[in-house]
């Protein structure tokens, strides 16, 4: 029986999308069988971060009402044999199209077939939000060392925590800027952590090669040397049970000729 | 009312100039005068209205008075006018309509007849059409001919970038059969979308060609 995991912020931009699609190429790659929903009804996008869009044929509002049968609407990525499939949301529904217990529903119907059901909500914490979250057993909330988005996710792990899931919500740190973290201008990871009081599942840099990838419709954990994608596959073992240290996300120091002659060093 | 013998059945008209009623009477006793005369064998007439246009009401009376004599049907009604919508969609359906601007994510065109689509159609948008897409402007949408069905109904223009190409219920996605030189795509007689080069279209459906020069 598969495991159904909501990813969720609060805030917008932070990088649900890219977590959902990354989280759950990383889990393909490990050999688990993964489902990406996505519940923002109206302003779709896992779909073409995945570089899926073009194979949208009926979607999550034609399978609640009927016109199509689940395993229609799911699309297969090709890339991945038979491990990673993806249900869209609809381009031109209502918000509302979509009902909590539906989404259940979909999700009971999913969980023999995969081990992982990653549900990708929308930004807010109205309907959409309510959708993804009511029919997961777990939440993982991404958050950016940003007070802003600190404050969002705590909110909606006041929210999460009146749902009383299966398993206890944890923590992506998403966009790290190395540089103003050397500097002290970022806030620090450990002091979001023990702000949101939740169990830290990984950090991810900010890194030009994830929009560089999503652009083109891959999921930045394909490329095995990017630390972003480090990032990702770390979490995706630590979400399988391996104990995965956390990484060392700190600037080298450049050596005086370096800086001399503009040479960039490994991150 | 006149009782008329056709090659393979036999006709009755209805005087459009006559009241409905008086109509409805002569019906019946015409009828019943013939019911008699012909005491064996199943009849059926076809009803020819001329310039009236039967309403909904009036066609229950008639099938009424039919009703009473059960040996005797109605074999089709056929009238020299139509109804002002109906035509209407016939016409619409015929045309060619020219599509432009720019059709964003989420939206749906959806026209009865051809279309000339001479605008953008960005991606997660659909161009939809009942009878054929000429397409000059740029597309990533999705692109769907004969939407109600009409397997004859073709795709042409260039779709490099388009999403998915779809006639009648038949869906192919662009990116895995683009070819540059087969700008027309069409349903085969086996059913399967098939991709040929403009000049060849004339070929393929003729009637396209026959259809533009009567109009």
């Amino acid at each position: 029986m598969g495991t159904a995991l909501v990813v969720t912020s609060g805030k917008g931009g932070v990088g649900k999308t890219t977590t959902s699609a990354n989280i759950g190429t990383a889990l393909a790659l490990q050999g688990k069988r993964v489902v990406l929903l996505d519940l923002d009804i109206g302003l779709r996008n896992l779909d073409v971060v995945m570089g899926l869009s073009n194979r949208i044929i009926y979607d999550i509002v034609d399978v609640v009402t009927g016109r199509a049968k689940l395993h229609q609407a799911l699309i297969k990525d090709k890339r991945f044999d038979d491990l990673l499939y993806l249900l869209p949301a609809a381009q031109n529904a209502e918000k509302d199209a979509l009902e909590p217990e539906q989404v259940v529903e979909i999700v009971e119907q999913l969980r023999p077939d995969f081990d992982y059901i990653i549900l990708d909500s929308p930004a807010g914490i109205e309907q959409g939000f309510r959708n993804a979250t009511g029919a997961a057993d777990g939440a993982i909330v991404v958050t950016t060392p940003e007070i802003s988005a600190v404050s969002d996710a705590d909110r909606v792990v006041g929210l999460l925590e009146q749902r009383d899931m299966p398993l206890k919500p944890r923590l992506i740190i998403n966009r790290i800027r190395q540089n103003m973290l050397a500097d002290g201008r970022s806030m620090d990871i450990d002091e979001i952590t023990s702000h949101l009081g939740l169990d830290l599942l990984g950090i991810i840099v900010d890194d030009d090669g994830v929009i560089e990838s999503s652009n083109k419709g891959e999921a930045i954990v394909m490329d095995p040397d990017d630390l972003a994608s480090k990032g990702y596959r770390n979490i995706a073992r630590r979400l399988l049970g391996d104990s995965v240290p956390l990484m060392d996300i700190r600037l080298k120091k450049q050596g005086f000729w370096a800086k001399l002659f503009h040479r960039h060093t490994e991150s | 009312m006149v009782l008329k013998g056709r090659n393979d059945s036999l006709a009755l008209q209805l005087r459009d100039t006559a009241d409905f009623m008086q109509i409805i009477r002569t019906l019946k006793t015409l009828l019943g005068k013939l019911y008699e005369e012909t005491p064996t064998g199943e009849v059926s007439y076809r009803l020819e209205t001329g310039n009236r246009l039967l309403t909904e009401e009036q066609l229950t009376q008639i099938q009424s008075v039919f009703a009473d004599f059960p040996r005797f049907s109605i074999n089709g009604i056929t009238s020299a006018v139509v109804d002002k919508d109906v035509v209407a969609d016939m016409v619409t359906g015929k045309m060619t309509h020219r599509i432009g601007g720019v059709v964003r994510s989420g939206q749906t065109i959806d026209i009865m007849g051809d279309v000339l689509f001479l605008g953008d159609l960005h991606s997660g948008a659909t161009l939809c059409a009942s009878g054929n897409i000429f397409v000059m402007g740029k597309v990533s949408g999705v692109v769907q001919a004969g939407s109600h069905g009409d397997t004859r109904a073709v795709v042409v223009g260039d779709l490099q970038g388009a999403s998915q190409v779809r006639i009648a219920d038949v869906i192919e996605i662009v990116a895995d059969h683009y070819d540059p030189l087969k700008p027309v795509a069409y349903l085969s007689k086996l059913h399967t979308m098939t991709h040929a080069k403009m000049s060849e279209l004339a070929n393929i459906r003729p009637r396209l060609f026959k259809q533009m020069e009567a109009m």
